[in-house]
């Protein structure tokens, strides 16, 4: 089995110093427990980031340099050479990320993804068993068709640093004509003051909750509309106000 | 007659000398020495009799014992095999004879040391053979020579070299069984030792050395990465377990002890190594691995806890009469273990992340460390700024408790008219955890970046109440290029003090005991200038038992409490423990580890205050 690992120019939030995002770091470590090859790629320069994410076990990571839209860029790259096995992060960090863009990359490659997985277990017959983390440390197994997207879970188990790998490591650039972008999207927003949100208590998979097959969209927006009624999320129905 | 004694004699001593080429032969399988070995053995003499005197003079039965048996043994010896080669007359070999006589006393003084028990820091096993091995060389080439001067007859003379001969035998089997090692390793490992600014200038050599970056080995790994000295100086132990009586880890019951520590990492460079019959690190489970010069120590004879529960505290190396360096052998693992192989404990990797990401063990914002003195306005200084005092805050600063000294002593600055000002969010960590904990690439970059930082100020001297920041910036920055003045901050009050510029007036109170932090007093020797500052501010200062350059850790230090290795009881509550017994109701501390340590002990115990605090306390006018 082949993977690739995404890895961002990292940006630690606090700091502003070059870091792997957590979620990245937890990338490396399930490509890791599959076995196979593992490489590391990249849509961007050689950054001090990604040095620091390869000590965490990667040999090689592919930059691809050149500009252009990173979805676009590495859907190429990995429509050239199609691993079995693609992971990701939750979310980059670094610029104003959205976290789309594993998503965008499988719809761009027409891939099935899955996120929140924090461990992967065997392969059989094309598919790959993979365990999603939920809220309050619940588990819950799924299985998904190869090749795929994972997006690895914040809190899956993270690889040792090893400073001795991180300087091994090969920073290889692959000089990419990519087509421009939507480029950045100037975010506008309005400060509005801190408004008291009621706290989510809410259980973990499993318990409680009504499970949907196949719902005609009006329904789920009503069952959903209920369900964030009954947790205090929205405000009771006005009176005579068309509920529907 | 003289050929039977100069051949007897002289057996023992090709056989030894042999025996010290074997051991060579293995010691230099180790890296290359730094400078040439060969060439350190001309300053064999002097480390012996004085700096190894020195430390073995502490306890007065032990030095006894050791400079009759030494002394008796060599110089006995010596002469006799002169007399025998040479044909002297009866005088020398009296002469002789009394040497021997005095090396046979300390035989009996070495009996003594282990009847009727043995104390539980000496080791058994082989050791318990010790005395009699001596006796017997003594005994028997001593009357030997007895009947030489006299003239006895020929049987008594053959006797007394067949008993003679038969020490001199067991003294060889107990150089392979460990005990008598110590004498042939001991002259290599002073020639050829690590730390020679011990031996020279005021005594003090306690930095870490850089490791280049770029070699294909970083740390120790194997036996192999070890240098070839201080393999020998695992040899040279005597297992006299002075270490492990002053280690902290081992009496909070953590997995070292520091004497088992260098016995296992002596045995590791041995397929068979001899038993060991110490007490070992509590609770450790043996390692069963097997030793050679290209096999794993840790993990594979070595327990990792061992690695992790040293504070690097220095008391075993202040200690040690062979002049060991037991915290360079772990920092040389931990580089190994980290930097290699990136197995530190869970607590380790979240500060050493922390500190590659955001460049502070604690992962917070560099420009919150000056929090705790914002009511008080302490100018922050630009690049290209000047200042005659240049304030470095430490990580102390970001505990709320810490900020109560920090505010102490920038009072106190204030009052007496000092110019200074901190680098504000350009401090970074100074990289002191980082690098105990083996990250030698962490602390350079961090080291490298706050020394490019301080070179864009200008400014007379550097001032931290961080013993750990001080000791860095000191003795480890220089060798990377950064060369300051640095002066821990009871040392700048002492001076002010002195100077006259601060005045004090002694309070009433409690009785008060002051803790050494181990970097400043072991690793600065400065164990003075607080005692002086604590005198003039409170009555009734009273010392441990253990203080200055042999106060006990706090725990604090060297990465103990990131790595968090199971114990049973906690090293800062034996330390308080140790305040009580001289009826301290308070103690005086003078580093935000040791401050935090201490008042992390629960229940009732004496205040902890911070020496800048009972200083302003004091001060008038
Ligand atoms: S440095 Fe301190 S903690 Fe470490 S082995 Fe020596 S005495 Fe024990
Ligand atoms: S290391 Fe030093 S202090 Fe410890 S037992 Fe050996 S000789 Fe004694």
């Amino acid at each position: 089995m082949r993977s690739v690992v995404l890895l961002s120019g990292g940006i630690d939030p606090v700091s502003g110093r070059p870091a792997p995002p957590a979620g990245e770091i937890a990338a490396i470590g399930l490509a890791l427990s599959v076995g196979g090859a593992v490489g590391g790629l990249h849509a961007g320069a050689p950054v001090p980031a990604l040095r620091q994410a390869a000590g965490h076990g990667l040999e090689q990571v592919d930059c691809l340099q050149g500009g252009g839209d990173a979805v676009a860029v590495l859907a190429e790259a990995l429509f050239a050479a199609p691993p079995d096995l693609v992971l990701a992060g939750r979310q980059a960090r670094g610029g104003e990320d959205s976290g789309m863009l594993p998503y965008l990359l499988a719809e761009r490659l027409d891939w099935p993804l899955l996120s929140g997985v924090v461990a992967i277990g065997a392969t059989a017959e094309g598919w790959l068993a993979v365990t999603i983390g939920l809220a309050q440390g619940a588990r819950r197994p799924a299985q998904i068709r190869l090749p795929c997207i994972l997006c690895a879970h914040d809190a899956a188990p993270a690889p040792p640093f090893v400073f001795d790998r991180a300087r091994r490591a090969v920073l290889r650039v692959v000089p990419v004509t990519g087509e421009e972008g939507p480029g950045m999207v100037a975010v506008e927003g309005t400060e509005r003051p801190y408004r008291a949100r009621p706290r989510l208590i809410g259980t973990a998979s499993g318990g409680g909750g009504t499970v949907l097959e196949h719902p005609d969209p009006a329904e789920a927006a009503r069952v959903l509309r209920d369900h964030l009624r009954a947790l205090g999320m929205l405000a009771p129905p006005r009176e005579g106000a068309a509920d529907a | 007659m003289r050929a039977l004694i100069a051949g007897e004699i002289g057996g023992v001593a090709l056989a030894a000398a042999v025996g010290w080429l074997v051991l060579l032969a293995r010691w230099l399988r180790g890296r290359p020495a730094a400078g040439s070995w060969l060439a350190g053995l001309r300053h064999v003499p002097r480390r012996y009799l004085v700096d190894v005197h020195h430390v073995v003079a502490r306890r007065p039965v032990a030095a006894r014992m050791h400079a009759l048996a030494a002394g008796g043994v060599l110089g006995g010896s010596v002469l006799a095999l002169a007399a025998a080669v040479s044909g002297l007359g009866w005088s020398v070999w009296a002469l002789v004879a009394l040497a021997f006589g005095v090396g046979g006393m300390g035989a009996l003084l070495a009996w003594r040391r282990r009847v009727p028990g043995t104390p539980p820091a000496l080791s058994g096993g082989a050791f318990l053979w010790l005395p009699a091995a001596l006796a017997a060389w003594c005994v028997g080439n001593g009357l030997a020579a007895l009947f030489m001067a006299v003239g006895a007859p020929m049987t008594a003379i053959v006797g007394a070299v067949v008993l003679g001969g038969a020490g001199g035998v067991a003294l060889l089997r107990l150089v392979e069984l460990g005990p008598m090692r110590h004498a042939l390793a001991g002259v290599a490992w002073l020639a050829g030792h690590t730390r020679p600014g011990r031996f020279a200038g005021d005594g003090r050599d306690t930095g870490l050395r850089p490791l280049d970056l770029a070699a294909a080995r970083l740390g120790v790994l194997v036996p192999a990465d070890f240098p070839g000295p201080v393999l020998a100086s695992f040899d040279a132990c005597i297992q006299c377990g002075r270490c492990e009586e002053a280690c902290p880890a081992f009496a909070a019951g953590q997995r070292l002890n520091p004497k088992a520590l260098i016995q296992i990492l002596s045995g590791a460079m041995r397929v068979v190594p001899p038993p060991y019959a110490g007490r070992p690190a509590p609770m450790a489970p043996v390692l069963l691995g097997t030793g050679g010069m290209a096999q794993p120590i840790v993990g594979n004879v070595l327990h990792p806890d061992t690695l992790w529960a040293c504070t690097t505290c220095r008391a075993c190396v202040e200690e040690c009469p062979m002049l060991i360096e037991h915290v360079d052998a772990v920092v040389s693992l931990r580089r190994g273990q980290t930097l290699m192989l990136g197995q530190v404990r869970d607590g380790a990797a979240r500060v050493l992340e922390a500190s590659r990401a955001r460049a502070e063990p604690g992962g917070r914002d560099l420009a919150a460390r000056g929090d705790a003195l914002a009511t008080l306005d302490v100018p922050v200084l630009a690049p290209g700024g000047e200042t005659d005092i240049l304030l470095w805050l430490g990580e102390g600063a970001f505990d709320a408790r810490y900020g109560r000294t920090l505010r102490a002593l920038v009072a106190l600055m204030r009052r007496a008219g000092l110019r200074f000002a901190t680098l504000g969010a350009d401090e970074v960590d100074c990289g002191d955890l980082a690098r105990r904990l083996g990250d030698e690439a962490g602390f350079q970059s961090l080291a490298a970046e706050a020394i490019a930082a301080l070179k864009t100020r200008r400014f007379a001297k550097i001032v931290t109440a961080d013993p750990h920041a001080l000791h860095v910036l000191r003795n480890e920055y220089p060798a990377l290029g950064g060369i300051w003045r640095v002066q821990h901050h009871t040392g700048l009050l002492d001076e002010l003090v002195r100077d006259g510029r601060l005045r004090l007036e002694r309070r009433e109170g409690v009785r008060v005991a002051y803790h050494d932090p181990c970097y400043l007093g072991r690793y600065n020797g400065e164990i003075d200038a607080p005692r002086r500052l604590l005198d003039a501010s409170c009555a009734g200062r009273v010392e441990m038992e253990r203080h200055g350059m042999r106060a006990m850790c706090c725990g604090g230090g060297g990465g103990g409490p990131a790595s968090d290795v199971d114990a049973v009881t906690r090293i800062p509550d034996l330390r308080m423990a140790q305040a009580r017994a001289v009826g301290a109701g308070m103690v005086a501390v003078a580093c935000p580890g040791c401050t935090a340590m201490l008042e992390g002990v629960t229940g009732p115990r004496p205040d902890v205050r911070d020496v800048a605090e009972l200083v302003l306390a004091a001060v008038v006018a």
